[in-house]
C-alpha cells in the first residue's frame, strides 16, 4: 500500500491525477518488457529511479522535457509498444502524465496490483472472498424452489424472458439417470413415475441414485477427464501401467463415500505421506496420471528440458484441476494475464520437486507373516538337501577324476539351466552350450586359456538364435574382472539380433566399478546402489529379472546393493541371442568386456535367492548333480526327491503370497533428494536465477506463500505442506472452482465456461452471486458433493424442459440465461454404456484391472495400441473401466468426442460429423447390441407377426423409453418383416431420441 | 481472423464453424434456412471466411520422412566436408547428439550435381528428384530443439515437443474446412511398413475438436473405419435402416420443434452416405493410366507402397481434400531399420529408402506441374532432424553410420506462392552448424499459414486460459523464398 501512497504523494506534489489509470496503462503495456532484472534496452519504467536513468541509448525522460522526451516521441510515432499499439485514449493517458511533469514511484509499480483492461490483480474476482449473499429479491414465485431458482430467475426477468415449464416425467427421469448415473432408467421405473409424478416421489429417486454406486463410476470419469487420467506413458515408447487403475478406483470410491472435498484434495496431492498405505499410494497417483517422457536421451540438456516440461504439466494440472489458475504460464516470463510470479510458479515446481514416475507396494501385513512362514518352512528343507548334495558331489568328485562335460548344476529345486557353456573344458569343447547344444561363434583374438574365456576388449562370443521366447529370467556367470577400471563392458547379453533391445550383466557402465543391469536406452537400467567391485578374481554374479518386472543383481549368492520394479522385456524365439564379453551389437565402443569369463548359466524363470545362493557356492562342486543324485542310496536319493517336490511347492505358494502381499500401483515415487529449485530466466534450463523453496502462489495469500519448510526439506513433507496450502489458503477459490465444475457437469455450461481458467483470459461468471451463494452453501455442508448435486437437481431450474421457444431463441439462443433445459448429447461412454444396459449384457463388476479392448504389441521398445475389431464379452463393463491408453484410442468412443487423455479435458469438445454417423451406424460394437437387443426382447419365441408387434414394441420400450406411435408402428413393421428386428434394433441406437438428452 | 475468441460463445462457434466451412456446409445451409437465430450467433460468418491475404495454395501435400533424413547426403552439398574426411572435428562443446559417440569426420556417399536450369544441387541419393529441381524451394538452414525422434516428429508436426497439440493439417482444417463436402480436411496416408512412432499423436487434433484429426487411410478393402458395416448386411437392409433412422428423427424434430443439434445430426447422417461413395471411389486408382501408373513407379515392387499413396494423395487433394499428409518410415528400431535413422550406415539405409520414394516423389511433383495443380498446391518433403558430419563411431574411426542432427538439416517445399530452384540459408563449412538464417519449424509452419492466406498470429484458440497458436509465441514468415 505504502508505495501507492508515496507515488499519489508524487503525484499530488506534480498536480497530476490520473495515476491509477497511468498505472494500469504501465501495467499493462509497458512493464512486461520495461521492468525487472534485464528490463529491455535497458529501460526500467517501473520506478522513477530506472525512468531517470534512462535506456542502454540514453536518457529517454528529463524534468521539464515534457512532450519534447525522447519517451513522448517512441510512443507518440507508433515505434513503442513495438506490437499491439496504443490506442488513442491510452496515448492521451500517457501524454497528460508527461505534460504534467510528475515523475514515477520510487517503490517499483507492482504489475500484479490492481485489475486493468489488460489484466487481472490481486483483486480480481475470482480471488476475492465470496460476496455474502445479499436479501433475495425475487419475490414470492411459485417457480422458485431454492436459491438457484431466484437467482436463474433474476437473470431471466433481467433479459425480459420466463422460464420453461417442467419437463415431462419421461424427459425429466432419463435426465437425471443418466446425469447421476450414465445409465437410463428402464421402462417400468420411467411408467412408474409417470403414475406417480410427485415431488416427494422425484426425491426419493435422487436420493436413491446418489447412493448407487453408478453414480461414483459416473462423475469419476468427470473428474478423469480434468486429471488427464491415462494408462500408458504416452510420447515415444508409451508404456502401458498396468498398475494404473487403482487411482481410478480410489477416485469411484471416494466419490461414492461422498468424501469432503478438501480431503479429496489432499489425498491427491500427498496421500502417500496421509496413509501410506493401498488408498494413500492410489489418491497420490493423481500426480503421474500424465504423460511421462521415458527416452529423454543421452545429453545433459534433453533431461534437463524433459524433467522442467515435466513439472510443468504437473504444477498446470494441479493448479488448473484445484483452483481454476493457469500457473503454468508463469514458467518463461511473469503471467501475461494474472498475478502469478515467475516466483510462484518456481515455489509450486518446488513443492513437487521430489515427484518421479514408479510403482510401489502397498503391504498386507499378515500376508506378510505367511510369506515369513513359509521362508523358515524353505530354509530347514533347502538346508538339508545342500547337505545331501553336498555328500554326492563330493562322492561324485572321488568317482570322477575329470569333470563331467556338463558343469553347471540344476539347483536344488531342480531348476535347469535353459543354456550353460563352460569355458574352463578345453578349446575344443567350449563353444557349446552344454544344456541344449547351442553353438556360439568367437570373434576376436583367440587365446588358449585353461581358466577361461579370456577377454581383450575386442572379442566376444554370439550365441545361434535362441529357439524358445524367453520371459522371466535368471542370468548367471562366474567371471573376473581386469582391469577393474574398465567401464560398460558386458559380460552376459540377451539380446533382439540386431542389438536393438537387450538386457545384460554389465560392468562400470554409469558408475565405477558397479554392476548394473544394462539395458537398451538405460530404459530399465537403475542403479543397483551396490559396493564397487574390489575383487579381480572369479566372482559370481547373478541378475534375475522377475515376471513383475522387479530386477535383482546377486554378487557371490547375496544381494548385490537394492532390486527395482522395472518393466520385464520378454525376447521372441528365434529373435534373440546370447553375447558374451559385449552389452550389445554392433561391437564397438566401450561395449567390450576385459577379463575372463570362466562359466556362464542363464535360466528361463526367475530363480529363488536360495537357487542362486546355491549356484554361487564352491564352482568347483558344480558339476551335473543330477548325475550325483544317482550315486546317492535309494533312501537318500528319495529323500532327495522328497525334498525337491516340498521346495518347489513352497515356491509356488510363496510367489502366490508375494503376488497377493505385494499389490502394485502405479504412482509417485519419492526422490529421496529433490535438490534445489532456481528460477530459470527465460525458462531456460541453464539460466538459473534466485533459489527458492517450496511455496504457493503469492498473490493467494500475500507474502504468506513461502511454506516455511527448509531447502532439503523431504518430497512427502513439501507436498504435504502444498496440499494444506491449497485446501485451506483460498477456500473461496477452491470452492468457486469445483461448484462450476459440477454445474457444467449438469447443464453442460459452467456458470463460469472455463471450468479450468478462472483468469482473466477465462470467461465470467453469468451468475456471480449464484456462483458464490454454491460456493458458500458447499463450504458450509463441508464440502460434500452429494449435498451439491441434491441442490441442483432438486431446483425447479433442472427439472424444465428443453422446448425452444420464440423469445429464448431469440433473446439468448446460446441458452446461458438457462430459460430451458439444454439439448445435450449423450457423452460417449453413456452412449456406449446405455447401449450394454439396455442390451442386458452389462457386466456390473465394479473396480479391478480394466478391461482392454485394444491388442498392443511392443516392437523393439515402441508400444503400438490397436482397436480390436470387435469386443469380446469380458469388454462389456462400464467404459470407465476401460483400459484407456494415449494415442491409438477406440473408433467408437474417438468419434464421440471422448477425449485422448494427454492432457487435461476440463469440457469436452461437442462435434456433428459424418464420421460420428458412420461409427454409429457400422461399428461392429452396435452389431453385437442390436443382436443382444433382440435376443433379449425375443427370448426363445419364434416369428409370427403377433410376436413381431411384440417385439416392435419391446424395442421402442427399451431403447425409447416409450411405445411406438401408430404410424411409426406401421413403418417399423415393414422394417422387421422385411430385413428383421436386428434393423429395427440398429436404427433405434441412432435416432436423435437415444442420443439426445431431452 | 479465425478464433474462438470469446469462450462464452465456444460450443456454438465451433459448431458453426464446422458447419460453414468444413463437411457439414450442406447442413447449415439447410439449418440456416430453418432457423434464423443461427444469424444472430455468428455475426458475419462470410466475413469469418475471408482470409487474411491473398491465398497462394489451397492445399497441401506433405511427405514426412521418419528418423531424420541427412541433409549432407541429399540437399547440402559440403565440398569442405569432402576435404576433412578422416579428421577430426574439433571442439569443446558437448555435442546434443543421441549416442553421444562421435567419431572422424565422414564425407557423402553420394556426389552432388547441378541440377536444371537452377543449378540446384542434389545428390545422387535422389536421381528422380533432381530431375524436378527446378521446381523445388530448398531450406538449407533448419534447426530444431530436439535431437530425439518423437518429440522433434512431434515439433515438426504441431509446434510442440509435447504429445497433446494440434498438428499442422488439424490447424488448417480448423481455419479452412474441406474444399469437399464428402471428404475429411486432413488424411493421413502412413508407410505400409508400419506408422510413425507416437501414432496418431502425430495428427492428433489436441485439443480443437475430433473433426480436425488426420483421417487415417489404410490401403486394402476397408480404407476408412466404420465407413461400411462390417457384417453381412445387404445394401437394401442398409438403406430402409437409415430411412428408419430418418423417419424417427423427423418425427421426433416435429415434437419437439425447432433444433440445431437435431437437425445437424440428421444432416451428418445424409453427409456420411455421400462419404460411402466418394471414399471407394477416390482410393480406386485402377482406372489412372498406364503412363501415370508408371509416373509413380506403381507396379514396380520396391516403389509400389509410396507409389500408391502419392498417386492416392493427388486424387484426395484433386477432390478437395485440404491436408495430405504421407509418411516415408515406420517405426524407428529394427533390423533392417524401416526408415531413414542411419546409425549403422547411411549407404545402405539410404540408399534402400530413397528407392522406395524417389520415382514416386517425382512423378508426384510431375504430375501435379502437368495438371496445372503446382499453381495452388504446396508440396512438403520434411524431416525431424539432419544427421552428423561426424561418424557414429569411436572418436578414431570414420564409421559408417550417423547420428541425429538438431543443429542443422535441410527440407524442400514446391509449389504455390514459392520462389523455384531457389535454396534459402546455409550451414557451415561441414554441415554441422547452420550458418545463416536459421529456420524454426514455428517459421516454416507460419510460412505455411501464409501461403493459404491466413496470418499465423490470428488463427487462434483458446485452450486452458491460452490462445494457443500453431506457431506458439514464435514464428516468422520466410519472405525471401515467397514468389
Amino acid at each position: 500500500m505504502s508505495a501507492l501512497l508515496v507515488w499519489v504523494g508524487w503525484a499530488e506534489r506534480a498536480g497530476f491525477a490520473g495515476e491509477i489509470e497511468l498505472q494500469s496503462l504501465l501495467a499493462g503495456r509497458c512493464l512486461e518488457c520495461h521492468s525487472g532484472g534485464e528490463p529491455q534496452g535497458g529501460l526500467d519504467l517501473s520506478s522513477v529511479s530506472g525512468l531517470a536513468k534512462g535506456s542502454d541509448s540514453g536518457l529517454v525522460w528529463e524534468r521539464g522535457q515534457g512532450l519534447q522526451s525522447t519517451l513522448w516521441r517512441v510512443v507518440e510515432s507508433g515505434e513503442m509498444p513495438p506490437k499491439a499499439k496504443l490506442t488513442d485514449e491510452e496515448k492521451k493517458v500517457l501524454q497528460s502524465w508527461i505534460e504534467s511533469d510528475a515523475p514515477l514511484p520510487e517503490t517499483p509499480i507492482d504489475r500484479f496490483k490492481i485489475t486493468s483492461a489488460y489484466r487481472a490483480g490481486y483483486d480480481w474476482w475470482a480471488l476475492r472472498p465470496l460476496a455474502s449473499a445479499r436479501d433475495p429479491h425475487w419475490g414470492e414465485d411459485p417457480w422458485v424452489r431454492n436459491e438457484i431458482d431466484g437467482y436463474v430467475l433474476d437473470g431471466l426477468r433481467a433479459r425480459g424472458l420466463n422460464p420453461n415449464g417442467p419437463a415431462t416425467a419421461r424427459s425429466l427421469l432419463r435426465r437425471v439417470y443418466l446425469d447421476l448415473t450414465g445409465l437410463p432408467p428402464s421402462y417400468d421405473e420411467v411408467i412408474a413415475f409417470e403414475q406417480d409424478p410427485s415431488d416427494a416421489a422425484y426425491r426419493a429417486i435422487v436420493e436413491r441414485l446418489l447412493a448407487s454406486p453408478a453414480y461414483g463410476e459416473r462423475w469419476a470419469r468427470h473428474w478423469l477427464d480434468v486429471v488427464r487420467f491415462g494408462e500408458s506413458d504416452g510420447f515415444e515408447r508409451n508404456y502401458p501401467r498396468p498398475n494404473g487403475w487403482h487411482y481410478r478406483d480410489w477416485v469411484i470410491r471416494a466419490l461414492n463415500d461422498d468424501v469432503a472435498y478438501d480431503d479429496f484434495v489432499r489425498m491427491q496431492i500427498a496421500g502417500d505421506g496421509i496413509e501410506p498405505n493401498e488408498s494413500g499410494y492410489a489418491a497420490a497417483s493423481f500426480l503421474v496420471a500424465g504423460i511421462h517422457n521415458t527416452v529423454v536421451g543421452s545429453s545433459d540438456r534433453m533431461k534437463r528440458i524433459a524433467r522442467q516440461d515435466e513439472l510443468e504439466e504437473k504444477v498446470g494440472t494441479l493448479s488448473q484441476a484445484f483452483l481454476g489458475l493457469t500457473a503454468q504460464c508463469a514458467r518463461c516470463h511473469e503471467h501475461k494475464y494474472d498475478p502469478i510470479s515467475m516466483k510462484s510458479y518456481y515455489q509450486l515446481a518446488a513443492a513437487i520437486q521430489g515427484v518421479d514416475h514408479g510403482e510401489r507396494e502397498s503391504r498386507d501385513p499378515q500376508i506378510e507373516q505367511r510369506e515369513r512362514e513359509r521362508m523358515q518352512a524353505r530354509q530347514v528343507w533347502s538346508d538339508q538337501a545342500m547337505q545331501l548334495d553336498q555328500c554326492a558331489l563330493q562322492l561324485a568328485a572321488q568317482r570322477d577324476a575329470a569333470p563331467v562335460k556338463r558343469p553347471i548344476a540344476p539347483t536344488a529345486t531342480g531348476a535347469t539351466p535353459m543354456a550353460a557353456w563352460n569355458f574352463e573344458l578345453p578349446n575344443d569343447q567350449r563353444w557349446t552350450d552344454t544344456v541344449g547344444g547351442l553353438r556360439a561363434q568367437f570373434h576376436g583374438n583367440q587365446v588358449d586359456d585353461p581358466r577361461g574365456l579370456v577377454l581383450d576388449g575386442q572379442s566376444y562370443l554370439a550365441s545361434d538364435p535362441i529357439p524358445i521366447d524367453v520371459g522371466a529370467k535368471t542370468l548367471t556367470a562366474w567371471v573376473t574382472v581386469d582391469p577393474l577400471d574398465q567401464a560398460g563392458g558386458g559380460v552376459v547379453s540377451l539380446q533382439t539380433l540386431n542389438g536393438a533391445v537387450f538386457d545384460a550383466i554389465v560392468y562400470g557402465e554409469r558408475e565405477p566399478a558397479q554392476w548394473m543391469a544394462g539395458s537398451d536406452g538405460f530404459s530399465r537400467t537403475q542403479s543397483f546402489q551396490g559396493p564397487a567391485e574390489s575383487v579381480s578374481g572369479p566372482v559370481h554374479l547373478a541378475i534375475r529379472y522377475e515376471s513383475d518386472g522387479t530386477i535383482t543383481a546377486f554378487r557371490n549368492g547375496v544381494p548385490y546393493g537394492q532390486s527395482y520394479s522395472n518393466r520385464l522385456q520378454k525376447f521372441a524365439a528365434n529373435q534373440a541371442q546370447w553375447l558374451f564379453g559385449l552389452r550389445h551389437g554392433p561391437p564397438g565402443g566401450n561395449r567390450f568386456f576385459r577379463g575372463l569369463l570362466h562359466r556362464v548359466a542363464m535360466f528361463d524363470s526367475a530363480l529363488s535367492d536360495t537357487e542362486i545362493e546355491q549356484l554361487a557356492g564352491d564352482r568347483a562342486l558344480h558339476w551335473d548333480l543330477r548325475h550325483a543324485w544317482t550315486l546317492m542310496s535309494e533312501s537318500d536319493r528319495a529323500l532327495r526327491e522328497q525334498i525337491r517336490a516340498s521346495l518347489v511347492q513352497i515356491d509356488s505358494e510363496l510367489a502366490a503370497l508375494r503376488a497377493q502381499a505385494k499389490k502394485k500401483i502405479y504412482t509417485v515415487v519419492s526422490n529421496p533428494n529433490p535438490g534445489p529449485t532456481h528460477i530459470l530466466t527465460r525458462g531456460d534450463v541453464y539460466s538459473e536465477a534466485e533459489r527458492v523453496r517450496a511455496g504457493g502462489i503469492t498473490s493467494l495469500d500475500g507474502a504468506h506463500s513461502d511454506f516455511g519448510l527448509a531447502e532439503d526439506a523431504s518430497d512427502v513433507q513439501r507436498r504435504l505442506a502444498l496440499a494444506d496450502w491449497i485446501v485451506r489458503t483460498n477456500r473461496s477459490l477452491l470452492a468457486r472452482v469445483m461448484v462450476n465444475r459440477v454445474w457444467h457437469y449438469h447443464f453442460g455450461t459452467g456458470i463460469v465456461d472455463t471450468p479450468n481458467d478462472f483468469g482473466f483470459n477465462g470467461g465470467r461468471p453469468t451468475h456471480p452471486e449464484l456462483l458464490d451463494t454454491l460456493a458458500s452453501q458447499f463450504l458450509d455442508e463441508g464440502m460434500r458433493l452429494k449435498s451439491l448435486h441434491r441442490w441442483i437437481v432438486l431446483s425447479s431450474t433442472y427439472r424444465m424442459s428443453t422446448s425452444p421457444t420464440p423469445s429464448g431463441m431469440q433473446v439468448d439462443a446460446q441458452n446461458r440465461y438457462l430459460w430451458r433445459y439444454p439439448v445435450r448429447k449423450l457423452d460417449g461412454e453413456s452412449v456406449r454404456d446405455s447401449m450394454l444396459q439396455i442390451a442386458g449384457v452389462l457386466r456390473r463388476a465394479i473396480g479391478g484391472p480394466g478391461f482392454v479392448d485394444v491388442d498392443f504389441r511392443e516392437i523393439n521398445g515402441t508400444t503400438y495400441y490397436l482397436p480390436k475389431p470387435m469386443e469380446s464379452e469380458d469388454c462389456f463393463r462400464r467404459t470407465v473401466y476401460r483400459f484407456n491408453p494415449r494415442c491409438e484410442r477406440s473408433p467408437l468412443l474417438d468419434v464421440l468426442d471422448c477425449p485422448d487423455p494427454s492432457a487435461t479435458a476440463p469440457r469436452r469438445a461437442n462435434t456433428t460429423t459424418p464420421l460420428q454417423a458412420l461409427s454409429l451406424l457400422n461399428n461392429p460394437f452396435v452389431f453385437q447390441m442390436s443382436d443382444a437387443l433382440v435376443g433379449r426382447v425375443r427370448g426363445d419365441s419364434v416369428g409370427s407377426s403377433a410376436e413381431d408387434d411384440r417385439v416392435i414394441q419391446q424395442l421402442f420400450q427399451q431403447v425409447l423409453l416409450r411405445l411406438p406411435t401408430d404410424d411409426e408402428f406401421v413403418t417399423a413393421r415393414e422394417l422387421v418383416r422385411q430385413h428383421g428386428a436386428t434393423a429395427l434394433a440398429r436404427a433405434l441406437w441412432n435416432t436423435n431420441e437415444f442420443l439426445i438428452l431431452e | 481472423m479465425r478464433s474462438n475468441e470469446a469462450p462464452q460463445a465456444m460450443h456454438r462457434r465451433d459448431w458453426l464453424h464446422w458447419a460453414q466451412r468444413g463437411i457439414g456446409a450442406t447442413a447449415a445451409m439447410v439449418m440456416l434456412a430453418q432457423d434464423g437465430t443461427l444469424r444472430s450467433v455468428g455475426a458475419n460468418p462470410s466475413g469469418t471466411l475471408a482470409p487474411e491475404m491473398a491465398p497462394k495454395a489451397k492445399r497441401a501435400i506433405q511427405i514426412c520422412l521418419i528418423g531424420g533424413l541427412s541433409h549432407l547426403d541429399s540437399f547440402d552439398p559440403k565440398p569442405g566436408l569432402d576435404a576433412l574426411h578422416g579428421k577430426t572435428l574439433s571442439t569443446d562443446e558437448k555435442p546434443d547428439i543421441f549416442f553421444g559417440q562421435m567419431g572422424l569426420l565422414r564425407k557423402s556417399d553420394w556426389a552432388f550435381r547441378q541440377r536444371g536450369q537452377s543449378g540446384l544441387a542434389i545428390s545422387e541419393l535422389f536421381p528422380q528428384i533432381a530431375t524436378q529441381a527446378d521446381l523445388l524451394t530448398v531450406v538449407r538452414s533448419m534447426v530444431t530443439e530436439s535431437a530425439n525422434h518423437t518429440p522433434a516428429q512431434f515439433f515438426e508436426n504441431s509446434g510442440f515437443e509435447l504429445n497433446g497439440f494440434p498438428s499442422v493439417g488439424s490447424w488448417l482444417s480448423y481455419g479452412l474446412g474441406s474444399i469437399a463436402e464428402d471428404l475429411p480436411a486432413y488424411v493421413v496416408l502412413p508407410d505400409g511398413r508400419g506408422g510413425p512412432m507416437g501414432g496418431a499423436s502425430n495428427w492428433s487434433n489436441g485439443f480443437l475438436p475430433s473433426q480436425h484429426q488426420g483421417v487415417l487411410f489404410h490401403s486394402g478393402e476397408h480404407p476408412v473405419r466404420d465407413l461400411t458395416p462390417m457384417a453381412s448386411i445387404s445394401g437394401d437392409a442398409d438403406r430402409a435402416t437409415r430411412d428408419m433412422i430418418a423417419f424417427l428423427n423427423r418425427k421426433n424434430l416435429e415434437s419437439h420443434g425447432p433444433e440445431d443439434v437435431l437437425t445437424a445430426r440428421m444432416q451428418s447422417y445424409e453427409l456420411a452416405a455421400r462419404m460411402q461413395l466418394s471414399v471407394p471411389e477416390v482410393t480406386q486408382i485402377d482406372g489412372e493410366s498406364r503412363e501415370t501408373r508408371d509416373l509413380y513407379g506403381v507396379d514396380a515392387p520396391e516403389t509400389a507402397d509410396m507409389g500408391r499413396r502419392c498417386l492416392l494423395g493427388r486424387r484426395l487433394l484433386e477432390r478437395g481434400v485440404r491436408f495430405v499428409q504421407l509418411y516415408s518410415g515406420g517405426p524407428i528400431a529394427g533390423s533392417p531399420r524401416s526408415s531413414w535413422d542411419a546409425h549403422e550406415n547411411v549407404l545402405e539405409n539410404h540408399t534402400a529408402e530413397s528407392l522406395r520414394i524417389d520415382r514416386p516423389v517425382a512423378g508426384l511433383l510431375a504430375d501435379l506441374k502437368a495438371r496445372g495443380m503446382l499453381e495452388d498446391t504446396l508440396v512438403l518433403f520434411t524431416t525431424e532432424f539432419g544427421r552428423t558430419p561426424f561418424a557414429q563411431s569411436e572418436a578414431d574411426k570414420i564409421g559408417p553410420g550417423r547420428d541425429h542432427n538438431r543443429y542443422a538439416f535441410s527440407i524442400w517445399m514446391a509449389g504455390a506462392g514459392l520462389k523455384p530452384g531457389t535454396v534459402h540459408g546455409e550451414t557451415d563449412e561441414i554441415g554441422w552448424k547452420v550458418a545463416s538464417d536459421p529456420v524454426t519449424w514455428h517459421d516454416i509452419h507460419a510460412t505455411i499459414l501464409h501461403l493459404f492466406g491466413i496470418d499465423h498470429e490470428q488463427l487462434v484458440y483458446y485452450h486452458n486460459g491460452i490462445h494457443r497458436r500453431l506457431t506458439n509465441v514464435h514464428g516468422e514468415v520466410l519472405r525471401g523464398i515467397l514468389a
